[in-house]
């Protein structure tokens, strides 16, 4: 008995006495002491330290980009420290952050951990855009099985300028949904039967915010649209995955209801050259694609400007007659959808087959498709193929211009 | 030589805690791809040893060796089947005041540890460090010794293996070997050298 007793007390006065021992030490070392950190020399924020960059920027309502939540993979959250209380880059950021990046003291605010003073530089225009903007929904329609156009109003006192390319933030409430509750069209209600998508549900108890791209023409002036395709879990998958938690509460949408957005912010832009333009997009890609090839033709550019866009189906194909309207009026515009799996009553008469192939045949009958310049929007898988498809077309990398939704 | 420069040597060559006894290869693979990471590995495995030999020879002998509690009338007590915990418990203690003092004074060292340096806790060549002590019967002053000779012994193999790593960055090795192959292979070789060692103290 005095064994067990003694021994006890000896392991539990043990660990008790040192882990007393370091947080005192902790306290003397590592003082909890309040930090400054200056925001273009003209905003200055106090810190706590050991606070992640990202964080503190947010709680001021400096809405830096982070499509991918904070985990330092988006590389988004771009921003220029300067001070020894930035600390030295991480190894996550290493991945993302090229060595010129670095020498000029470019970190992801995500990664970047305060251990002093520091003075932040952000672009100036998120510092006007200031946090999220309460807007409300004008109206939704499905385009596609997975894809729905929202348009939203934004308010009367927020900037709509925005340049084509540009993408906006989506914050989604804490919110749960049972797709049941979903009205789809009747034209799309047997692919979601077939699919299973009805039996889905989601629910989310935390704020969750997610890049879009904006879709808006010149004529959608005081309004943004998006183009949003659910994210599905993979077939076979539905237990185990959910379903997208952003995009499932943007389908749930209806006119009338109100929605978070910040920016706009990006750097997927027209550059102001003479040269032909080839855009490429697919999927949910379409959208930055449209503003821009909008806002061109509404210019009245005279370059020439050809635009492929890959679907599966002609159900999965959108804003088909809105382009094939356009190629009438504008000589300098041609549109070439491209269907990879056309259903056999879809009567299809156009190009057939995966989008980097549909333009490796027309390109390479171009006289000269190394001086164009290629701007590219779409799914991962896709994007790849057509950097590998303009490979064998001998185009520099300095004149293709892509957003691969962040992956 | 004296007794205690011997025991030094023996610590850092002889029986070297990687090459010779192979303890602790996961830190050694995984922070030798670059010279500087090798050597703050070193550094602190120097340290920490340094420190958690003699403070664990210290608990040993004051509070769990078998007569340890004969001057309080208890001859009879043996707590040392407690010597794991009470380490271990000793060990985390030390990294984690190591940990701190990098973080308030190098702290281009402490990103460059990363995810390793909490590692260090649960590192069988520290553990092994003590365990060693309380089976050798060491004295305080040969724990010490024998606790920083281990350290450096730890800090050569391991910056001797970053330092090769480097140099292979110009080596057109086979796909399948690049990375940890080829780390395997010069552990290996390294391992053969130090073997010489043990000869030359087998010999006297």
């Amino acid at each position: 008995m005095m064994e067990v007793l003694l021994g006890s007390a000896v392991i539990v006065v043990l660990v008790v006495g040192m882990s007393a021992g370091l947080l005192l030490l902790r306290r003397r070392l590592l003082p909890d002491t309040g930090l400054d950190v200056s925001v273009n020399d003209a905003v200055h924020l106090a810190a706590r330290r050991g606070a992640t960059l990202l964080g503190v920027l947010h709680d001021a309502g400096i809405g830096i980009p982070a499509a991918c939540g904070g985990s330092g993979t988006c590389g988004l959250c771009r921003v220029t420290v300067t001070g020894a209380g930035a600390g030295t880059p991480q190894a996550t950021e290493r991945g993302v952050l090229s060595a010129s990046d670095r020498r000029a003291h470019v970190r992801l605010a995500c990664q970047t951990r305060l251990r002093g003073d520091c003075a932040v530089r952000v672009p100036d225009d998120i510092l006007s855009a200031g946090g999220g903007v309460v807007c409300t929904v004008a109206s939704t329609r499905m385009l596609a099985p997975l894809i729905r156009e929202i348009v939203v109003d934004l308010p009367q006192e927020h900037p709509t300028e925005f340049r084509a390319g540009d993408f906006m933030q989506v914050t989604a409430p804490p919110y749960r949904l049972d797709f049941r509750s979903l009205d789809v069209p009747t034209a799309f209600a047997d692919a979601w039967e077939i699919s299973g998508w009805r039996e889905m549900r989601v629910a989310s108890d935390a704020e969750v915010t997610r890049a879009y791209s904006l879709a808006s023409r010149p004529e959608d002036a005081g309004r943004a649209v998006f183009n949003i395709r659910l994210a599905v879990p993979p077939a076979g998958r539905e237990d185990t995955v959910p379903p997208g938690i952003v995009s499932s509460w943007l389908f749930s949408l209806k006119a009338g209801d109100a929605i978070t957005l910040s920016g706009p912010f990006g750097d997927f832009h027209v550059q102001p050259t003479g040269r032909d333009m080839v855009f490429v997009g697919g999927g949910v890609g379409m959208a930055p694609l449209r503003a821009m090839i909008h806002q061109e033709l509404g210019h009245g550019t005279q370059r020439h400007i050809r635009y492929f866009y890959g679907a599966r189906s002609a159900a999965d194909l959108f804003y088909s007659d809105e382009f094939t309207a356009l190629s009438t009026r504008h000589d300098n515009f041609g549109w070439t959808p491209a269907l990879s799996e056309p259903a056999p009553g879809d009567r299809w008469h156009g190009a057939t087959g995966f989008v980097h192939e549909v333009l490796w045949a027309e390109m390479s009958r171009h006289p000269a498709p190394e001086e164009c310049e290629y701007y590219l929007c779409g799914p991962p898988v896709m994007i790849s193929a057509v950097l590998a498809t303009l490979e064998r077309l001998g185009v520099e990398p300095l004149f293709i211009f892509y957003d691969d939704f962040g992956a | 030589m004296t007794g205690l420069g011997a025991l030094f040597l023996s610590a850092a060559f002889v029986d070297n805690m990687p090459l010779t006894l192979f303890l602790g290869l996961c830190t050694f693979l995984a922070l030798s791809r670059s010279p500087e990471a090798a050597l703050g590995l070193g550094v602190a495995m120097t340290g920490v040893l340094g420190v958690t030999v003699p403070l664990n020879h210290l608990v040993y002998t004051y509070l769990l060796a078998p007569d340890a509690w004969a001057w309080a009338g208890l001859p009879e007590i043996d707590l040392s089947y407690l010597s794991l915990i009470a380490f271990i418990g000793v060990i985390a203690a030390s990294v984690q005041l190591l940990e701190m003092l990098l973080d308030r004074f190098l702290p281009a060292i402490h990103a460059a540890f990363g995810v390793f340096l909490p590692l260090l806790t649960v590192q069988c060549a520290i553990l092994a460090g003590s365990l060693f002590m309380v089976e050798r019967s060491y004295t305080l002053a040969q724990s010490a010794v024998f606790g920083l000779g281990s350290g450096a012994g730890f800090a050569l193999a391991v910056a001797m293996l970053g330092s090769i790593r480097t140099r292979l960055a110009y080596a057109d090795l086979p796909a399948g070997l690049r990375g940890l192959g080829i780390a395997f292979v010069l552990t290996g070789l390294m391992s053969l050298g130090f073997a010489a060692f043990a000869q030359m103290a087998a010999a006297e």
